[in-house]
C-alpha cells in the first residue's frame, strides 16, 4: 500500500471525497490528517457541496407554458399566416377560450384579412385572348420589322425627293420662261419710263384669249421696234397652233437691275422649252407658265400612301397595336408628309 | 406553353391581377393597361414561359410594372413612413370593408403589395418574396407589420364607433 505524504495526498483526498478509499486506507488517511493539520482545512475546501434532488425549487409547469401573454401579437398573427405548429395552435386556441380579452384582440387580427371581391372583374378581359400565334414570335420578327420599316420610309423619301428635284426643275424653267414675259413687259413699260429696270406683271389680271392680247397689244407697239416684230410673229406661230384658252396668273416682281440686256437671261435652248412645256407649250412661249402637275402628284402620292399605309399596317398587326397613319399635305411646299405613332411599339426611339 | 393555355391563363389570372393591380393603384384604367401590358409580354415569351408557373410570371411583371408607374408618378415619397397615429377618423364608414380599404390606403406601397398577394392570391412567403425581389424574411416582417397596422386602425376606428 502506498504511504501518504505530503507530495501525494491529493490522490488520497480525492479517493477520500469520492468514497472509494479502503476502510484501512481511510484509517491511515486520517491519522496522516492528524498528524498535519493544515492539510485538513484544504480537505474541508476540496469538499464540494453535492446537491440532492429535492433541494432545487424547480417550477416545471411554468416551462412548459407558451408565452402568449408576452408576445401576444406575435402569436395572432402567426395563427392568422398559419406560421404556428399544430400543438402550439392547439395550445394557444385553448388560451383564448380561457382569455376573454385575449380572445378580443385576436379577433380584431382575425378582421384585417382581405377578401377578394369576386364581382369585380377584368373589363377587358376577352380582348386579351389570342386567336392565332402570329405575334408569338413578334420579338423575333420585331427588328426584321423596323429594318423593313425604315427601308420603306427611306424609299418613300428617296422617291419624295426624286419628285421634289423634276418639280423643282420644271418651275425654274418656268421662272426662266417667265423671265420671256419680264422682257416683253419690260420693253413696253420702258418706253414709258426708262428709269426703272423692273417688270410688272398685273396682279391676278383676268386675260382675254390669247389671240386677243396679241390684236390688243400690238397697236400699241412702234413700229420701229424690230424685238417686238419678231416677238409678235413668235406670237402670231403660236395662235396657229393653241386654241383660245382662258386663264390666270399670279403677280411677279423680278428684278433684273443687274442686267443692262434682258434679253441675256433667255439662255434656254428651245428645244428643252418645247420639251418641257410639250402640254403648254404655246402659254410657255407667250412667257406664262401652268402648273398642271398637282393631280399628277397626288396620284402618285396615293400610291405611295397605300404602300405605306400597308406597309404600316403589317407592323400594327405584327405588334398588335392600332397604327394610325396621318397624312399631311403643305400647300406651300407642296410636299405630303406621311406621319405614323409609335407608342406602344418596341422601337428603342419613337420615330417619326 | 400553347395558344390554348394562353387562354386559360388569360380566364384563369386576368380577373384576380386586375383586382390586384386596382387595389394597389386604385385606378381602374392604369389597372387595365398593366394587366395588358402583362398578357401582352406573356404572349410574346409564350414560348419560355412554363405554363404552370405562369401565374407567378404573370404577377411578378404586374407586380414590376405597377411599381415602375408609381415611381413615376411619385405618389408617395416614402414607402415605409407610415404613422398609425395620423390617422384620419372624420370618415363615416358603414362596414368593415370600407374600413378596411381606408386602412389598406394608409399602408405604404409594399406593404399593401405582400398583404394582398397573400390574402387575394395566398401566396407563399417565398413567392411572395420571388414576385417582390424581397426575402422571405423581408416578407414576413412587411406582413406583420401590415397586419398590426391594419388590427390598430381597425381597433381606433371601432372604439370610436
Amino acid at each position: 500500500m502506498t504511504v501518504i505524504t505530503r507530495y501525494n495526498y491529493e490522490e488520497f483526498f480525492l479517493d477520500y471525497l469520492d468514497g472509494t478509499l479502503s476502510s484501512l486506507q481511510q484509517i491511515t488517511l486520517e491519522e496522516f490528517l492528524d498528524k498535519n493539520p493544515d492539510l485538513k482545512l484544504e480537505l474541508e475546501e476540496m469538499e464540494c457541496p453535492v446537491l440532492s434532488k429535492d433541494s432545487v425549487p424547480m417550477n416545471f409547469e411554468s416551462l412548459k407554458e407558451i408565452p402568449f401573454r408576452k408576445n401576444f401579437d406575435d402569436f395572432c398573427i402567426a395563427r392568422l399566416e398559419g406560421d404556428l405548429s399544430a400543438d402550439n395552435e392547439l395550445a394557444f386556441d385553448t388560451f383564448l377560450e380561457k382569455n376573454e380579452s385575449f380572445k378580443k384582440e385576436h379577433q380584431s387580427y382575425q378582421k384585417t384579412i382581405f377578401v377578394a371581391d369576386n364581382n369585380l372583374v377584368c373589363p377587358d378581359k376577352n380582348k386579351l385572348k389570342r386567336s392565332s400565334r402570329t405575334v408569338a414570335f413578334w420579338w423575333y420578327f420585331s427588328r426584321i420589322g423596323v429594318a423593313a420599316s425604315i427601308i420603306l420610309l427611306f424609299s418613300l423619301w428617296s422617291i419624295l425627293y426624286q419628285f421634289e428635284g423634276d418639280y423643282s426643275k420644271e418651275e425654274k424653267i418656268s421662272a426662266k420662261i417667265e423671265t420671256v414675259t419680264t422682257e416683253r413687259n419690260e420693253i413696253i413699260e420702258r418706253r414709258a419710263s426708262n428709269e426703272v429696270e423692273t417688270a410688272v406683271i398685273p396682279e391676278q389680271k383676268e386675260l382675254e384669249p390669247e389671240g386677243k392680247i396679241s390684236q390688243e397689244k400690238s397697236p400699241q407697239e412702234e413700229p420701229g421696234n424690230q424685238l417686238k416684230e419678231i416677238k409678235v410673229q413668235e406670237i402670231e406661230e403660236i395662235l396657229e397652233r393653241v386654241e383660245p384658252l382662258t386663264f390666270s396668273y399670279d403677280t411677279k416682281l423680278i428684278a433684273i437691275s443687274n442686267s443692262e440686256n434682258p434679253t441675256i437671261e433667255l439662255d434656254i435652248p428651245k428645244e428643252e422649252k418645247l420639251e418641257i412645256n410639250s402640254q403648254n407649250n404655246g402659254l410657255a412661249q407667250l412667257g406664262m407658265s401652268w402648273k398642271s402637275s398637282v393631280p399628277k402628284k397626288n396620284a402618285q402620292n396615293s400610291v405611295l400612301y397605300a404602300i405605306a399605309k400597308y406597309g404600316v399596317d403589317k407592323l400594327g398587326e405584327i405588334a398588335g397595336k392600332n397604327i394610325q397613319l396621318e397624312k399631311k399635305y403643305n400647300s406651300t411646299t407642296e410636299k405630303t408628309r406621311l406621319d405614323f405613332n409609335t407608342a406602344g411599339i418596341g422601337f428603342s426611339k419613337t420615330i417619326k | 406553353m400553347n395558344l390554348d393555355e394562353y387562354n386559360i391563363s388569360v380566364d384563369q389570372h386576368a380577373d384576380g391581377m386586375f383586382r390586384f393591380i386596382l387595389k394597389n393603384c386604385r385606378d381602374e384604367d392604369k389597372a387595365r393597361d398593366i394587366v395588358q401590358d402583362s398578357f401582352e409580354k406573356l404572349w410574346r415569351n409564350v414560348d419560355n414561359v412554363n405554363f404552370l408557373k405562369v401565374k407567378s410570371y404573370l404577377y411578378t411583371t404586374a407586380y414590376h410594372t405597377m411599381i415602375d408607374m408609381i415611381r413615376r408618378e411619385k405618389r408617395k415619397d416614402d414607402f415605409e413612413n407610415v404613422n398609425v397615429m395620423d390617422y384620419s377618423h372624420s370618415e363615416h364608414y358603414s362596414d368593415l370593408s370600407e374600413i378596411l380599404d381606408e386602412a389598406l390606403k394608409r399602408l405604404s406601397d409594399i406593404q399593401r403589395s405582400v398583404i394582398l398577394l397573400r390574402d387575394y392570391e395566398g401566396y407563399s412567403y417565398s413567392e411572395i418574396a420571388k414576385i417582390t425581389d424581397l426575402t422571405e424574411s423581408q416578407v414576413k416582417v412587411y406582413i406583420y407589420r401590415a397586419r398590426k397596422h391594419l388590427k390598430n386602425y381597425i381597433g381606433s376606428i371601432e372604439s370610436i364607433v
